[in-house]
């Protein structure tokens, strides 16, 4: 007799809609988060010590004792700690990257899935339609919205997928930003939109309007007017009195039978005692790095490469997304101190783009913290003196950083591996990185950029700056996916089109590991829109 | 004797990731090179100091023994250029000359270290007031950034939700 119907693992974006769906449908569950649950006060307000710029730390974990490996461009190994650029890191804490991310709730275009067969397979790469498309993922896109709640204008979404209804809360109102570049787009003939957002722009779910600060990305939102699941779908679960929260809690392992069948999980606390549950079905909802992490540690003497890994694919194909946008100084003011930023968009070069594999949503960015500006001044300015200054006195205020998420080519060769040597504060082998995307990926990236100098320099732009990488790299640290992608064939997919690990019935993966590709877009509605769909498989199969 | 107390009492600064008195002249009149005052302070009025202590103290480090000597490297080269002068008793151009020969020097480390001062000097300066290099808020004062976050120091206006037609 198990102690739970399910057992999620990490109360992310995913997790937590995956919890609440299935304890309303009156199934009990065991929630784990290996971050704790703060409140507002515990999160630092720190500028230099943030999910947004880590130079020294994080204000969201992991804590130290959970160090990566990345295998450096001259094969030798680096162990990264949590905030150092390479380790990929992704919030630890319950609502997960939800509880102090941008929040951008786009949801993909229907190219987004099948991007094989609208452009072909670059040699090499692993680039792949999903097994499902637009239309089946559209109910859970508007559920989504409506449950956690997004802002936004879908009347002037030009490129977006058919929806049957429109967003609960009215986009966010206009900023110097937005003027400007419009005033460019409408030069260019391009369509542009409102930014949509997981902010309440109105009272919404009985939490008040954003009162539209200046630190919003990175940071806890200080009036609780941004929707993550941490506000929204863990509150839900927990109220039907079905689902227990355990955060601090590490999984070590997913214990499985020798037929493959999953009975439950080991974990470590905070206070360094090991437990056991045990549940009908197992969710594993870690994110892309720890979710193939954690199949890979799971591994017994039936299953020596790990569950779901018979065809050596757990792991592979992780992705992200390369910013690589400009930025330029403009005449007149655009600075208006109406957070969080992004307030006008195009989705018009993100695909349909001649000679180029995808492309991306671009839009301007979030208000700068003055050190992140500071970091990203152009080459041809001093870094020091009066000058060094002046430049960040004169310019911060008439400076507009255009930017977008580029897809990319997946490729086999970049991937999460079990570390064969180095253990995290448990003793548990820690994920390893290899490889980088698909080369190809660098042709987007540049057509990308130039796309967004051509949008600053039509609004009126004195002087743009940005550069563009010279080769290809691994870039998971901006929206992690692809690791445990899903697919109708076990030997190039690890999940099935649910979420159901080939080989394991009652294992699932649900979370962005998932994406076959990561779309043009920022990520998030289309993990909680698979979430919702996989629960209610689940809740149907218990 | 009194070589070996120096050597002694630099050992003694070392091991407690504070400057001592030359290296901290040094330091305090680099910082105010990097970021000069005009009519809005320079950076060792904003804090400097107390920013880079508490690094160097923190999260740092690791990079303690190279920004000291990096120091000394300062006074070193400042003596090597201007007739055994020590860095922080330099005019503003003779002080500006040894900064750039540091930047351009043929020594890794030399280039190094003078990133690592710049970086953190410029950092400390503009980043939040708790950081302890930004003194009042300064710099964001200069520059026109506003937290807006709530009850924030550095909130000028009572924000309210936006009004909707």
């Amino acid at each position: 007799m198990s102690e739970f119907d399910i057992i999620v693992i990490g109360a992310g974006a995913a997790g937590g809609i995956v919890a609440a769906v299935l304890a309303q449908a009156g199934k009990t569950v065991l929630l784990l988060d290996r971050g704790p649950n703060l409140a507002y006060a515990d999160l630092s307000r720190d500028h230099l010590r943030n999910q947004r710029l880590s130079l020294y730390g994080n204000n969201a974990g992991p804590s130290d004792g959970h160090p990566r490996v990345a295998e450096q461009s001259d094969g030798s190994f680096k162990i990264l700690r949590p905030h150092q650029a390479g380790y990929h890191n992704n919030a630890a804490i319950v609502g997960g990257g939800t509880r102090v991310f941008g929040a951008q709730a786009w949801r993909f275009m229907p190219q987004d899935f099948r991007m094989a067969s609208l452009y072909g397979i670059p040699q090499g790469s692993s680039l792949a339609d999903w097994p499902i498309d637009y239309d089946d993922l559209e109910p859970f896109y508007e559920r989504a919205e409506w449950e956690i709640g997004v802002a936004g204008d879908a009347a002037q979404h030009a490129f977006e997928g058919p929806r049957r209804r429109p967003y609960p809360m009215p986009a966010t109102d206009d900023t110097l930003q937005r003027n400007i570049l419009r005033r460019g787009a409408q030069r260019l003939g391009i369509s542009t939109q409102p930014v949509p957002m997981f902010i309440n722009t109105v009272p919404f779910n009985n939490r008040a309007a954003c009162v539209r600060c200046g630190m919003c990305i990175g940071f806890d939102c200080p009036t609780d007017a941004r929707n993550g699941t941490h506000n929204t779908m863990v509150p839900l679960a927990l109220a039907t009195g079905r689902c227990v929260l355990e955060p601090n809690a590490q999984v070590e392992r997913v214990i499985v039978d020798s037929r493959g069948k999953a009975s439950g999980i080991t974990y470590y606390r905070a206070d360094g005692s090991r437990r056991a549950a045990s549940a009908r079905i197992v969710v594993i909802s870690a994110g892309a790095i720890e979710s193939a992490r954690l199949l890979l540690n799971s591994a017994t003497a039936e299953f020596p490469r790990g569950l779901g890994n018979q065809h050596d694919q757990v792991g592979r194909n992780l992705q992200g997304h390369c910013y690589f946008g400009a930025q330029a100084i403009f005449s007149e003011r655009t600075y208006d101190g109406i957070g969080p930023g992004p307030a006008i968009a195009t989705c018009r070069w993100v695909h349909g783009n001649p000679g180029v594999v995808g492309g991306a949503m671009l839009a301007n960015d979030f208000i700068k913290l003055p050190v992140i500006y500071l970091r990203g001044s152009p080459p041809d300015v001093p870094r020091w003196g009066l000058a060094a200054k002046r430049w960040m006195r004169d310019t911060y205020s008439r400076v507009i950083h255009v930017q977008g998420p580029v897809q990319e080519i997946p490729s086999p060769h970049g991937r999460v591996m079990g570390d064969p040597v180095v253990r995290d504060r448990w003793g548990i082998p820690v994920a390893r990185f290899s490889g980088t995307q698909h080369a190809q990926t660098l042709h987007t990236i540049r057509f990308i950029h130039d796309r967004c100098r051509e949008w600053l320099l039509a609004s009126g732009a004195q002087k743009i700056w940005g550069s563009t990488p010279q080769a290809p790299f691994l870039s998971a640290g901006q929206h992690q996916a692809g690791t445990c992608r899903m697919g109708n064939d076990p030997a190039t997919s690890v999940c099935d089109p649910h979420g159901a690990v080939h080989g394991h019935e009652n294992l699932f993966v649900v979370d962005a590991s998932l994406h076959v590709t990561n779309g043009g877009f920022n990520p998030a509605l289309t993990i909680m829109a698979l979430a919702y769909r996989s629960a209610e498989q689940i809740a149907r199969f218990v | 004797m009194v070589l070996v107390f120096a050597k002694v009492w630099d050992i003694f600064f070392d091991r407690m990731k504070l400057f001592s008195p030359k290296r901290r002249a040094a330091f305090i009149a680099a910082a105010d090179r990097i970021v000069p005052v005009d009519d809005f302070p320079s950076a060792s009025a904003a804090g400097a100091e107390q920013y880079v202590l508490q690094l160097l103290a923190g999260d740092l480090r690791d990079r303690a023994g190279e920004f000291l000597a990096g120091l000394d490297l300062l006074n070193d080269e400042s003596a090597a250029m201007f007739e055994g002068r020590r860095f922080d008793t330099l005019g503003e151009a003779q002080q500006d000359a040894v900064l750039s020969g540091l930047e351009s020097h043929p020594t890794v480390a030399a280039q190094a270290f003078f990133k690592l001062l710049v970086d953190l000097v410029t950092e400390g300066y503009y980043a939040d007031p708790a950081n302890g290099g930004n003194r009042d808020a300064f710099s964001w004062k200069m520059i026109g950034y506003e937290s807006g976050v709530p009850g924030d120091l550095t909130s000028s206006s009572q924000r309210n939700p936006p009004t909707r037609p």
